[in-house]
């Protein structure tokens, strides 16, 4: 397993598998784009903060595990995910948080659009340990589905101490008839619609939390 | 010679096997089996309550498919339970022998604060074996059989209405769906029976409570409901005054058919005392445009398991859940729902509200499924959770399968304490902390409490306030 210690500001960019460390007081930003079966493990230290884009390119199959350990006070982590499935792909995407220690954040957004006959699984767990006070946490993941495509989520949590405020929030759907009406009343062919559409709900949170 | 009970069973045991079939020598008065649970003792159950020959044989496959599965390996620890230490049959009047000074004193308490009438005390206390309302009782009776609605225990169901049980029985939870699934229809007692003929409309809710000719809540009731196309029924069981119960393990079945057009609300308010495993199977097949809605009121036992579900099997079926669980020191409430669309343009809606306080731990476990083909349906959950104290607990565990892209699911989920803002605003206009925090939390649960009848919502508000001052500080 690959380790990286990131020690000052700046941005990876990942395919496979790896442990990142991120040091105190370090601002790091990661661009992972898993592959096959792959799992991230991240560790972030005093008053660090990660915020890292998960993008799933259409490919038949692939199972990515991401954990991050919030282990110290003021850590922060934001995931933002975008994951697209066409033909026969199946995809699995797993986010875990520990909360462990007191005031820390977590921000997860995913969105994934399947298309064809291919099928999406997001799951999140979202772990808050007694000792984490003060800790805030929000999860939310949603699909869109054409064709004959279908989704899995399973959005879990896990609260051990009253002090904290999470949250999350889940839908699974399809480009409603008014939606493509719309469009399409304006000059827009189906297949450009569509397009149209599923490219803004893929990136509606890229670049907006960093 | 021992006890009456004993004496009973001895005779039993002397008897005679002709053909396979339990026939004791002369008639003996049981009161409870012994501890344990054999071939044996189904047989007794199926003898000492006169059972036809299918609902025997039903008992026995039955009780061989609860010796086979394992308990789920998922949820609240439930290892304790000591199946070989129950007694799975006591007769009602056996209860009739429980004193006031065997109940725990903090349930008297309760039964002050939240203002329960001194005669049903009595009654919730085992210590008088009916509640005194015979007239309402009858007249109810008198009205119900005019319109051909059937509400009766189970056990005398299976006796007077054969056809109609024989057909529906198992039909909705059969018993190789779960190991406790398994284990009350081999030992069922108890439970009631209702039907209600097309195009009824019962405007009353029936309530178990007030039936005199059945024995009370038994640990393995067996509840079955019928509502023939365009009828409406509500069904009320439970109450919020807490009871207490020697028997350790209550495991219920609850089965309900709501045909086309018709509605069903089954409305339970739950409060065991601390002892007490609450693992409940309940379930219902929802037809062409017919309502479900469960409303479920948690509060008692020590480990309750209980999902209330909507298999929405027809066109346009519509099924609710609406789940509170408030669960303090020493209790595990692990509730939720399942809503299974298994026809197109069905609809679902669950809302949960937890309270954990103490070191009280409260689960929301779901399932929403959408198979392929079930065009047009829709689903939306929302569970909320409120922790009161530093080491209380709440988890969410909902699970969300879509196989269908013309169909909507939603879900959202919030967990956190009472805000230190909502508490200063209230405080700061005169009420105490602990005013404050029974408000707070009265209006948290007001989603669910507006549906219960008015008893019951006005009790439970008071049992939530006296909850609460325990809760503070």
């Amino acid at each position: 397993m690959k380790i990286i210690n990131v020690a000052t500001s700046k941005k990876i960019t990942l395919r496979a598998s790896a442990r990142i460390n991120v040091r105190g007081g370090v601002a790091a930003t990661v661009f992972w784009q898993p592959v096959a079966a792959s799992s991230l493990t991240v560790m972030l230290g005093k008053r660090s903060r990660i915020y890292l884009s998960c993008v799933v390119q259409p490919q038949v199959r692939v199972s990515a595990n991401l954990v991050i350990h919030l282990n110290q006070p003021g850590a922060e982590a934001v995931v933002v995910g975008a994951f697209h499935g066409t033909r026969a792909d199946r995809h699995q995407v797993r986010v875990v948080l520990h909360h462990n220690v007191r005031n820390t954040k977590s921000d997860i957004l995913l969105r994934g659009v399947y298309e064809g006959n291919s099928s999406g699984t997001m799951a999140g767990l979202i772990v808050i340990e007694p000792d984490a006070h003060r800790t805030v946490a929000h999860y939310s993941g949603h699909a869109l589905l054409f064709d004959h495509a279908s989704a899995l989520s399973v959005p879990t949590l896990e609260i051990q101490t009253d002090d904290v405020r999470a949250s999350h929030s889940a839908t699974i759907r399809t480009v409603s008839g008014e939606e493509l009406f719309y469009l399409s009343s304006r000059g827009i062919t189906p297949g450009t619609a569509r397009r149209m559409i599923a490219g803004s709900f893929l990136t509606a949170h890229i670049g907006s939390r960093s | 010679m021992g006890s009456r009970g004993r004496q009973g069973t001895a005779n039993m045991r002397r008897s005679n096997v002709q053909d396979g079939l339990f026939a004791p020598d002369k008639v003996s008065y049981i009161h409870r089996t012994p501890r344990g649970l054999s071939k044996r003792i189904v047989e007794e159950i199926a003898y000492v309550k006169k059972e036809p020959e299918w609902m025997r044989r039903v008992r026995l496959s039955a009780h061989q498919t609860f010796l086979r599965r394992k308990a789920p390996v998922w949820g609240p620890d439930i290892a304790s339970v000591d199946f070989a230490n129950l007694h799975y049959y006591i007769r009602p009047t056996e209860k009739v022998a429980q004193r006031w000074s065997d109940v725990p004193a903090p349930i008297r308490k309760t039964y002050d604060r939240i203002g329960i009438p001194r005669a049903e005390r009595k009654y919730l206390m085992g210590v008088m074996a009916q509640y005194e309302s015979e007239a309402v009782y009858h007249s109810i009776q008198e009205k119900l059989a005019q319109t051909g609605v059937i509400f009766t225990d189970m056990d005398t169901a299976v006796r007077q209405h054969p056809e109609i049980i024989q057909r529906y029985f198992g039909t909705v939870v059969p018993a190789a769906d779960n190991k406790f699934s398994a284990l009350n229809t081999a030992v069922w007692s108890g439970g009631s029976f209702v039907y209600v003929p097309a195009g009824v409309r019962v405007a009353l809710p029936l309530q178990a409570y007030y039936r005199i000719n059945a024995p009370q809540v038994g640990q393995f009731e067996r509840t079955l409901i019928i509502a023939e196309p365009g009828s409406y029924v509500h069904y009320v069981e439970g109450c919020t005054a807490p009871r207490y119960s020697t028997s350790s393990l209550h495991s219920a079945v609850v089965e309900i058919i709501v045909k086309k057009g018709a509605r069903v609300r089954y409305t339970t308010v739950q409060n065991w005392s601390k002892n007490v495993f609450n693992l409940v199977t309940k379930r219902s097949f929802v037809y062409e445009e017919g309502i479900m809605e469960w409303v479920d009121g948690n509060i008692g036992s020590g480990v309750t398991m209980k999902y209330p579900s909507v298999y929405l099997l027809g066109r346009k079926a519509r099924g609710e859940v609406l789940s509170m669980a408030c669960a303090g020191t020493g209790q595990v409430i692990d509730a939720g729902a399942r809503a299974i669309h298994g026809a197109p343009e069905t609809s679902s809606r669950i809302i949960s509200k937890s309270i954990s306080k103490g070191t009280g731990r409260t689960s929301y476990r779901g399932l929403v499924r959408i198979p392929r083909g079930m065009r047009g349906s829709a689903s939306h959950v929302s569970c909320d959770a409120l922790l009161l104290n530093p080491r209380a607990r709440s988890d969410t565990y909902p699970r969300m399968e879509v196989y269908e892209p013309q169909a909507r699911v939603g879900h959202e989920a919030s967990v956190g304490r009472i805000g230190e803002e909502q508490l200063f605003y209230l405080q700061s206009r005169g009420l105490s902390e602990q005013e404050a925090v029974s408000m707070i939390v009265a209006g948290f649960v007001e989603p669910i409490a507006k549906e219960l009848p008015l008893e019951y919502a006005v009790e439970l508000n008071r049992l939530l306030e006296y909850e609460m001052s325990n809760a503070v500080g």
